[in-house]
């Protein structure tokens, strides 16, 4: 075993010398040329592209699946961790997500804090750095990679719980994570479970690559069959895992899906929540059944989807074998922005960021290990949001992400990773689950989340509620608590969760697709293929819980083939908004040096856009948008901010929404211009420029949000995000769909476009046009397809259904009006009976006081049209008499007012 | 008897013709007038004409007795007494007549007592059944089958004529409780929508020898039966035109007092005003009356008027008050209002 302290050292290095994002990049590279090599020219930059040639040449391409087997680890874990890995694992994972990874090392080391984090690395590494989305640790030594990673991961997480990204490094030292640990260690030591029950699972499983396949295979069986398959994927991961940490990751991930994800997230959960998998079971069952359900029916498109991520996630951990540092920050980079790994340039950014991310990541990866050991991307993605959150303001962006979306922040990451994993590995019900459970607490909070987004399915409010409270509770109580203390790095990696929790919560939508995007981003082996999973993902998870159904639906519809949907929606952005935001943010990463540096820590903010942005997005909106800035990068902080915000908004609105949640936004802002939110958001938009007003926006908006999650966020981020675009963007939006007859769809569209346009300009200016302009219409459509599949689909999904519903009655409405106009017949009195005044309202005959008629009106009363004529015909022959005549007045006088 | 026997063939004459009451009547007037000018020439043709149809029939049968009841009745002979109550159904409209007679003879016995109605020239006949009148101006004659009711004042008999507020809208808002139409006598009374001049002859009856009644209606048909009443009564001018070109009449119209309307048009507001503007003094009035159905018969009766009250409005006039007209008509009202009312001069 190599030492904790050599780990931290590999792990450093491979950070200094590679942002994560090269290796998100990679992963997504490698994703996307083997399933649509044209799209990888959209989406790299020649640059970029070189770069990442280059680099997987030296280092094996991470594979999704690898990435997504993660999940299987739980289970494994489980029995692992029973052996004895479980004890270190816990004071590894308590420090870090990677934990688990380290609770593997640690079983093998058991050395210093660090060490069980670096022996997670070894073992978990494979997970860790999947998760960590630092397949530096798979680049630094196949095995060893495997245990650097996990080495790197810890440090990572410590760093980044202990502080900022920069900070790192050296906080990755032992004693940095001891120190952390600790605090972490209450949260974390959760995740170190299942991390290390992953990590025994990948150590188990050692087989290596081949792994991937199998776990591939597997997470395909486990589609088939949920439960079994689960299972069978979660030991498919296991192996997978063993050959890399990713497949662990993916496995964990198919088998929460296939087993209905529960399990992966209730190993995850059980992990991280109690180290003996007793509540993971549990929990898993829980989740299972939401999973289950979603994970049926998008399980199929997501395998498909996590296989492509899983591959990548292989690959990334071989990359990050090859330059530890750079793999590790790549890693971190790959995960954050496989996608905009467009940001080599980026790299030294995204490398901090990595590293942060890292640091992060070995929260995260904790978080991820407790998840399912997401892919190292998903870490990464994790990591960057919770270092960001950490940077900026552990505490301020564990509160605010508690409070809000900055905990959305977090939480995009943390649900990101965990959406990634989730998705990547297993079906989009295992994402969804994943997402949701991983956001709530790595593992633990996973499966509250899981039951959370059962929750929100039932009530977007409850979800925020049940996020809120399983974190606090749960899992994700000590994550949340954590986070929200801000001072604990753990809290960190459990603030992410937490705020993916919350988000989650927040906006069913949102949180899904912040998960999704940013476990995309970050998972990226296929960046565009997560995203379109953590988009489908979460659109199936909200289908299954609230809405999933539609968005399911209409990822289902829109992409039956996700990955080949996502790599053409990237581009086309077709697919849900999820791809859209993705495809921004990727856009924007590859776009633009400033991206990638903006990816590594905007990945948080901007390219996670979908899955950062969200994070920003929310955060911006939130209350703390600086302390987003600041949390989601430092770097970004400056201008990021604004680009951020605005990507953010674009995809955050997506994003945010969800792919349900954006089609409600979307929905609901051309619905309803009636919304309040959509104003609001409007202002906030504007204000996006100014974070603070954003936030203060947000946080007014959150706290309904929160109560109904998932229409209030949902708008808000959607309002937030075209007014993060911009705010004429999101105006156009609202007021165009309402203009518009077109009920949901057209509006949406056209709103969509707008807002596309908008977001894209924002975008632009922050980010690339392109992407952007990309994004937009995706989003657009993704909004329509949510818009439509909600409204197809069950009533149940909350969110969907009631965006749905508002766009279709406010469609309704102005067509009906139109109709009316059109319609109407011609009246020469427009006045109705009730604007008369009150003693001309009837015309009837007053018996009393004409007595003589009365005998008339008995008999011509009861009569109308001939026979009326015919009684009165006889009553005119002079036969008819009343009896007496009442010469009294009895008429209504107009009185002088009434002139 | 040359006059007798001409009487008897107009008598035979109308028998002939028959059935309907307006046929009737200008059979009735035709006879009435030819009396004494062209009674031989006449009485020859007609006599002759119904003599070859005459029969079995009854136009022969009541010729035969009208020869002698006319005869009678030029000599205004009693037999006619029981003539009157016979013919019953031309009865209704031969009662008249001989309901003059025979009212006297029938009624006599029973007591019938007229009393004037808060209205002027209104009056309602008090009797086992109350009945709204008004006071004959062309005595022993019947418009349109009404019957007539003469009372023995002693110093002469007046006759009335019962004015069936299913045949009158104006009668109907008096019967509704209409505070007051304005119409009384001395009124000069601009009627648009005249028909065949029922209600013409009662607003002839109100407003007497001192008032007029310009008649204004477009039907030719009921233009003719206007045409008819107008003969016999001295202060109608019958006027066939289109109410909604008022230029066309302007120069037989004088001003007039009040304006009643009964043209169930839909621009019944706007065609008032224009003969108001017209004709109308300030301060005058209008009584109209509104069919709902026919401004808008998917509208709400009450929010129809309560629209043409507006219109009104709209026209300057102020409108006073509102009766229904049921049940004597189906979605009916009157409103009454005045026109560019005078200030501090009560309406």
């Amino acid at each position: 075993m190599i030492s904790s302290t050599q780990y931290l050292n590999i792990f450093r290095v491979s950070l200094s010398a590679m942002s994560s994002d090269l290796y998100a990049n990679a992963v997504l590279y490698c994703e996307i040329s083997q399933r649509n090599p044209e799209l990888v020219a959209k989406m790299f930059n020649e640059a970029t592209r070189k770069k990442l040639d280059a680099f997987l040449k030296d280092h094996e391409a991470p594979k999704l699946k690898d990435i997504i087997d993660d999940g299987a680890f739980k289970k494994r874990k489980r029995t692992a961790s029973t052996s004895g890995n479980e004890p270190p694992s816990k004071k590894v994972a308590a420090k870090e997500s990677s934990s688990s990874d380290s609770s593997d090392d640690g079983a093998v080391k058991k050395n210093g804090v660090q060490k069980p984090v670096a022996v997670a690395a070894k073992k978990a590494s494979t997970p860790a750095q999947k998760k960590a989305a630092s397949s530096s640790s798979d680049s630094e030594s196949d095995a060893p990679t495997k245990k650097l990673t996990p080495s790197k991961k810890p440090p990572q997480t410590p760093a980044q719980k202990n502080a900022a990204s920069s900070s790192d490094s050296d906080d990755e030292d032992a004693p940095a994570k001891k120190t952390l640990p600790p605090t972490k260690i209450v949260k974390q030591t959760p995740k170190k479970q299942e991390t290390s029950d992953s990590d025994s699972d990948s150590e188990e499983s050692d087989a290596g690559k081949s792994k991937k396949p199998a776990a591939k295979v597997s997470s395909h069986a486990v589609k088939p069959a949920t439960k079994k398959a689960s299972s069978s994927d979660s030991s498919d991961s296991d192996d997978d895992k063993k050959s890399a940490p990713k497949p662990t990751a993916a496995k964990a991930t198919p088998k929460a899906p296939a087993a209905k994800k529960a399990e992966s997230s209730s190993d995850d959960s059980s992990d991280d929540a109690k180290k003996p998998a007793a509540k993971a079971t549990p929990v898993k069952a829980t989740p299972k059944a939401p999973a289950a359900k979603k994970a049926e029916s998008s399980s199929d498109s997501s395998d498909d989807e996590k296989k492509p991520a899983a591959k990548p996630t292989p690959a990334k951990a071989t990359p990050k074998a090859p330059a530890a540092k750079k793999a590790a920050s790549s890693s971190d980079d790959s995960s954050d922005d496989e996608k905009k790994p467009a940001a080599k340039a980026t790299p030294a950014k995204a490398t901090p960021k990595a590293p942060a991310a890292k640091k992060a990541e070995s929260s995260s990866d904790s978080s991820d290990d407790e998840k399912k050991s997401v892919a190292k991307p998903t870490p990464a993605k994790a990591t960057p949001k919770a270092p960001v959150a950490k940077k900026a303001a552990s505490s301020s962006d564990d509160s605010s992400d508690d409070e809000k979306k900055p905990s959305a922040k977090p939480t995009p990451a943390k649900a990101t990773p965990k959406a990634p994993v989730a998705k990547k590995t297993a079906s989009s019900s295992d994402d969804s689950s994943d997402d949701e459970k991983k956001p709530a607490a790595k593992p633990t909070p996973a499966k509250a989340t899981h039951k959370v987004p059962v929750a929100k399915k039932a009530a977007s409010s409850s979800d925020d509620s049940s996020d809120d409270e399983k974190k606090t509770a749960a899992k994700p109580t000590p994550a949340k608590a954590t986070p929200k203390v801000p001072a604990a790095k753990k809290a960190d990696s459990s603030s992410d969760d937490s705020s993916d929790d919350e988000k989650k919560p927040a906006a069913k939508p949102t949180p899904a697709k912040a998960t999704p995007k940013a476990p995309v981003a970050k998972k990226t082996a296929s960046s565009s293929d997560d995203s379109s999973d953590d988009e489908k993902k979460p659109a199936a998870k909200p289908t299954p819980a609230k809405i999933t159904p539609k968005a399911p639906a209409a990822k289902k519809a829109a992409s039956s083939s996700d990955d080949s949907s996502d790599d053409e929606k990237k581009p086309a952005a077709k697919p849900t908004p999820a791809k859209a935001t993705p495809k921004a943010p990727v856009v924007k990463k590859a776009a633009s040096s400033s991206d990638d540096s903006s990816d590594d820590e905007e990945k948080p903010a901007a390219k996670p856009t979908p899955a950062k942005a969200t994070p920003k997005a929310p955060v911006a909106k939130k209350a703390a948008s600086s302390s987003d800035d600041s949390s989601d990068d430092e770097k970004k902080p400056a201008a990021k901010p604004t680009p951020a915000k605005a990507t953010p908004k674009a995809p955050v609105a997506k994003k945010a929404a969800s792919s349900s949640d954006d089609s409600s936004d979307d929905e609901k802002k051309p619905v309803a211009k009636q919304t309040p939110a959509k104003v609001t958001p409007k202002s906030p938009a504007a204000k996006k420029a100014d974070s603070s007003s954003d936030d203060s926006s947000d946080d007014g908006k959150k706290p309904a949000a929160k109560q109904t999650p998932a229409k209030s966020t949902p708008k808000a981020p959607a309002a937030k995000k075209a007014d993060s675009s911009s705010s004429d963007d999101s105006s156009d939006d609202e007021k165009k769909p309402v203009s518009k007859q077109t009920p949901a769809k057209a509006t949406p569209k056209a709103p969509v476009t707008k807002k596309a346009e908008s977001s894209s300009d924002s975008s632009d200016d922050d980010e690339d046009l392109p992407k952007p302009s990309k994004s937009k219409p995706v989003t657009p459509r993704q909004k329509n397809e949510d818009s439509e599949d909600a409204e197809t689909e069950e009533s149940s999904s909350h969110t969907p259904a009631l965006k749905a519903k508002p766009l279709a009655t406010s469609t309704e409405k102005p067509g009906y009006e139109s109709r009316k106009r059109k319609s109407s017949p011609f009246r020469r009195v427009q006045m109705t009976k009730d604007s008369v005044a009150e003693k001309f309202r009837n015309n009837q005959h007053d018996s009393s006081f004409d007595q003589w008629g009365q005998r008339a009106n008995e008999s011509l009363g009861k009569v109308v049209g001939k026979a009326f004529r015919h009684e009165k015909t006889k009553k005119k022959k002079g036969s008819y008499g009343g009896g007496p005549i009442n010469q009294s007045i009895n008429s209504i006088k107009f009185s002088d007012s009434d002139d | 008897m040359g006059l007798d026997f001409n009487r008897g063939g107009s008598g035979g004459f109308r028998g002939g013709r028959g059935g309907g009451d307006r046929g009737g009547r200008g059979g009735f007037g035709g006879g009435g007038r030819g009396g004494g000018d062209r009674g031989g020439f006449r009485g020859g043709d007609r006599g002759g004409f119904r003599g070859g149809r005459g029969g079995g029939d009854r136009g022969g049968f009541r010729g035969g007795r009208g020869g002698g009841d006319r005869g009678g009745f030029g000599g205004r002979g009693s037999p006619r007494g029981g003539f009157g109550g016979r013919g019953s159904p031309r009865g209704g409209r031969g009662s008249p007549r001989g309901g003059r007679g025979g009212a006297g003879g029938m009624r006599g016995g029973k007591t019938v007592v007229v009393e004037p109605h808060r209205l002027g020239g209104v009056f309602i006949v008090k009797g086992k059944e109350d009945a709204l009148a008004t006071k004959n101006m062309v005595v022993g004659e019947s418009v349109y089958g009404e019957k007539r009711v003469s009372v023995d004042d002693g110093a002469g008999s007046i006759e009335y004529r019962v004015w069936n507020p299913f045949r009158s809208k104006l009668a109907a808002s008096i019967m509704g409780g209409l505070e007051n139409t304005h119409i009384k006598p001395g009124t000069k009374l601009l009627y648009l929508g005249a028909a065949s001049g029922t209600t013409v002859s009662h607003c002839s009856d109100v407003v007497g020898p001192e008032g007029i009644v310009y008649a204004v209606e477009f039907s030719h048909r009921s233009g003719r039966d206007l045409l008819g009443v107008a003969k016999k009564r001295p202060n109608v001018v019958p006027i066939v035109e289109d109410a909604r070109h008022p230029h066309k009449y302007r120069m037989l119209v004088g001003m007039v007092d009040v304006i009643f309307s009964d043209v169930a048009q839909p621009d019944q507001a706007r065609i008032v005003a224009l003969n108001a503007q017209n004709f109308l003094r300030n301060g005058g009035h209008a009584v109209i009356s509104i069919k709902a159905n026919c401004i808008d018969s998917t509208a709400e009766p009450e929010a129809v008027f309560a629209g043409e009250v507006n219109k009104l409005k709209e026209e300057k006039f102020k409108p006073l008050e509102q009766v229904t007209l049921e049940p004597y008509e189906r979605d009916h009202a009157v409103v009454v209002a005045t026109y560019r009312p005078v200030k501090g001069k009560k309406v």
